[in-house]
């Protein structure tokens, strides 16, 4: 019998009639146990009426579907995914933390020169998935994020590299979400294409000098500009928080301005992006249709 | 004596075996006023031990001073403290675990002024780094203490920021109606409590007022369970400049209640705003137990509406309904989930 079926409601509910009608009909029968059938058939009653209306509201509710949901028991425990594994993780250790990266088809990205990454001096070691942080045009510094260079040129299109990430992830143990990217002003442009053509991928994106005329960039992603303090004269006055604009030199709406270049893009855009942790405990997934 | 514990149950449900021995052993003896008396005094007892029970089901009421209406006070000053009461956890700044300090949240914006608990990481004020925060919704009818009694969220957040599962983040566990029995679904009820005011800006204005948190909104998300979970998903929804990611556990689609301006069916519905508004890019987290049927299709439309950019991660529970079991079982992994949504701890 089910614990939200028809039939245990039924069941509570005709065992509180009949504890009602038999207390009725023995209230005045004599007995020196009259005293003691009386209290009891008034605490009979007492608990089928709450457990009746209890019953009742757990059907309409459905706190507890079942005798297992009611003894607390939810027959699932969360499982810890094992260490992921990046295909190139061997060719890291202590003193070789960079490589060059030429995945196959990476012709196809049409760069000036070889890819190459650089991992965390913490990555080998580590348990857990690193953010990626790409840098088109120039290089990033270290701070603790799984970094990769990349040169790109006029014939590097951001469709030619959408099948970079998901190359990365095989190979190294990047987070799913979560990057950044920083990019010379030159390539500002390819730089807000790609982050577009991976939504959900890139939660910052920093350019590292004047952005071009109409630079903008997908919401939901933070964007800096990074400068020399010498060129801060040419922003508008008061320009901490920027004010929009379209023209060169102009910041993107709600940018953040940094001062420096390469190094303090970096810095910027790992405090956005989130932390390396150990693998996550995980429950089952939907099939969702 | 706690409200919420088991002695007021107890005591309850031994007045109701007394009188009920009473009545059988005096009902002869007892003219017509007494008879009445104790039948009354029966029914009101079995009244009482059923209510004290849900109230500890549910942490309605945790104390018996929150049975009486907490009056908002707008001349208060934002995020007054009544001491550093440490409630759970660790007395000392250096315990190895978190601790969880009670504070009263005076909301300027939303006239509400409630205590609200924060639990503060193990290290808390030792380094100079500004954490990520999460805030915690609870259900209806319940109050935050359910997160700290019932789910344990002290134990949960010590042992994942521990295994390094999740990231050292400040929790906040606010109220969310300033009337226990008026359910906000934390929306701005018309000519009611302004309960998504005080969520949204009044309870983050007093945080980063008085804890080194980080102020930007990479590093803030959101978490409930059952009406909490309908919270958090409508609020990020609604106010995704503010938040990156929310968790709901056994949440659900719409609000189930009349805000007063029709909004339960557009803009304070997850549903009707996936369908006609543009997606923010965040993060959203949806967990439900497989016979929880409500919450179950609630969760699967939801998951089906939320396309690019919002990253949708669903966890299903196979069995346990819509109770503190399923959501001890989400817990972990929901806070594990944010943790990896949210922006780092840094030096600002």
């Amino acid at each position: 019998m089910t614990l939200i079926g028809v039939p245990l409601i039924a069941l509570a509910l005709i065992a509180t009639a009949a504890a009602i009608a038999a207390t009725t009909l023995l209230w005045s029968r004599p007995g020196r146990w009259r005293p003691v059938h009386r209290s009891a058939g008034v605490l009979l009653c007492e608990v089928l009426v709450v457990l009746s209306a209890g019953l009742i509201a757990n059907r309409q509710e459905e706190f507890y579907p079942s005798w297992q949901a009611l003894a607390g028991d939810t027959g699932t425990t969360a499982t810890t995914r094992p260490r992921p594994v990046g295909r190139l993780d061997t060719e890291f250790g202590a003193g070789t933390l960079k490589a060059a990266w030429r995945p196959a088809g990476s012709a196809a990205w049409q760069l000036a020169s070889t890819a190459e990454v650089t991992v965390p001096a913490s990555y080998p070691t580590s348990q857990g998935s690193f953010p990626a942080l790409v840098a088109l045009g120039g290089r990033p510094a270290p701070d603790g994020l799984v970094r990769l260079s990349l040169l790109p040129t006029r014939r590097t299109s951001a469709a030619a590299l959408a099948d970079l990430p998901a190359l990365l992830g095989t190979d190294l143990r990047v987070t799913g979400h979560g990057w950044a990217l920083l990019t010379a002003p030159a390539w500002a442009g390819l730089a807000a294409r790609f982050v577009a053509e991976h939504p959900g991928r890139f939660t910052a994106l920093a350019v590292v000098g004047a952005p071009p005329p109409g630079f903008h960039c997908p919401p939901g992603v933070a964007v800096a500009v990074a400068r020399p303090a010498s060129e801060h004269g040419a922003l508008p006055r008061g320009a901490a928080v920027a004010r929009p604009g379209s023209g060169r030199g102009a910041l993107p709406r709600g940018a953040a301005q940094l001062t420096g270049s390469w190094a303090a893009a970096s810095g910027w855009a790992a405090r956005q992006t989130p932390p390396t942790l150990a693998a996550p405990e995980v429950l089952p997934t939907a099939a969702v249709a | 004596m706690r409200l919420d514990g088991p002695a007021p149950v107890l005591i309850s449900v031994a007045v109701v075996l007394l009188v009920a021995v009473l009545l059988g052993l005096a009902w002869d003896r007892a003219n017509r006023y007494a008879r009445t008396g104790l039948a009354v005094l029966s029914v009101l007892a079995v009244f009482a031990a059923s209510a004290l029970e849900l109230n500890r089901l549910t942490e309605t009421y945790p104390t018996w001073s929150a049975m009486f209406s907490r009056t908002a006070d707008p001349a208060s000053p934002i995020a007054t403290t009544a001491g550093l009461h440490v409630v759970h956890g660790s007395g000392r700044p250096l315990g190895s675990g978190g601790r969880i300090v009670e504070i009263t949240i005076a909301g300027r914006r939303s006239g509400m002024t409630m205590p609200a608990y924060v639990y503060l990481p193990a290290g808390y004020g030792e380094r100079h780094e500004r954490y990520p925060v999460i805030e915690a919704t609870h259900g209806y009818p319940g109050s935050p203490k359910a997160w700290l009694r019932r789910l344990n969220a002290l134990g949960y957040l010590n042992q994942e920021i521990a295994a390094g599962r999740m990231a050292p983040t400040v929790v906040v566990f606010p109220y969310q109606t300033p009337r226990a029995l008026v359910d906000t679904e934390c929306t701005n009820l018309t000519r009611g409590p302004q309960a998504e005011t005080y969520l949204t800006r009044d309870v983050p204005a007093a945080i980063k007022a008085r804890y080194r948190v980080r102020t930007d909104r990479a590093a803030w998300g959101l978490i409930g369970y059952s009406a909490g979970g309908f919270c958090s998903t409508n609020l990020l929804l609604r106010h995704p400049h503010e938040y990156a990611a929310a968790a709901s556990l056994s949440g659900y689609a719409e609000a189930g209640i009349a805000i007063g301006d029709g909004s339960q069916n557009t803009g304070n519905n997850p549903a009707w705003r996936l369908r006609h508004l543009p997606h923010p890019a965040v993060g959203l987290y949806l967990a439900y137990a497989n016979d929880d049927k409500h919450s179950r299709v609630d969760n699967q439309l939801l998951a089906r509406l939320a396309t690019a950019p919002i990253a949708v991660t669903t966890a299903v529970v196979a069995h346990g309904g819509h109770s503190d079991a399923v959501w001890r079982a989400m817990e972990a992994p929901a806070f594990d989930w944010l943790s990896s949504w949210l922006a780092r701890p840094a030096v600002a």
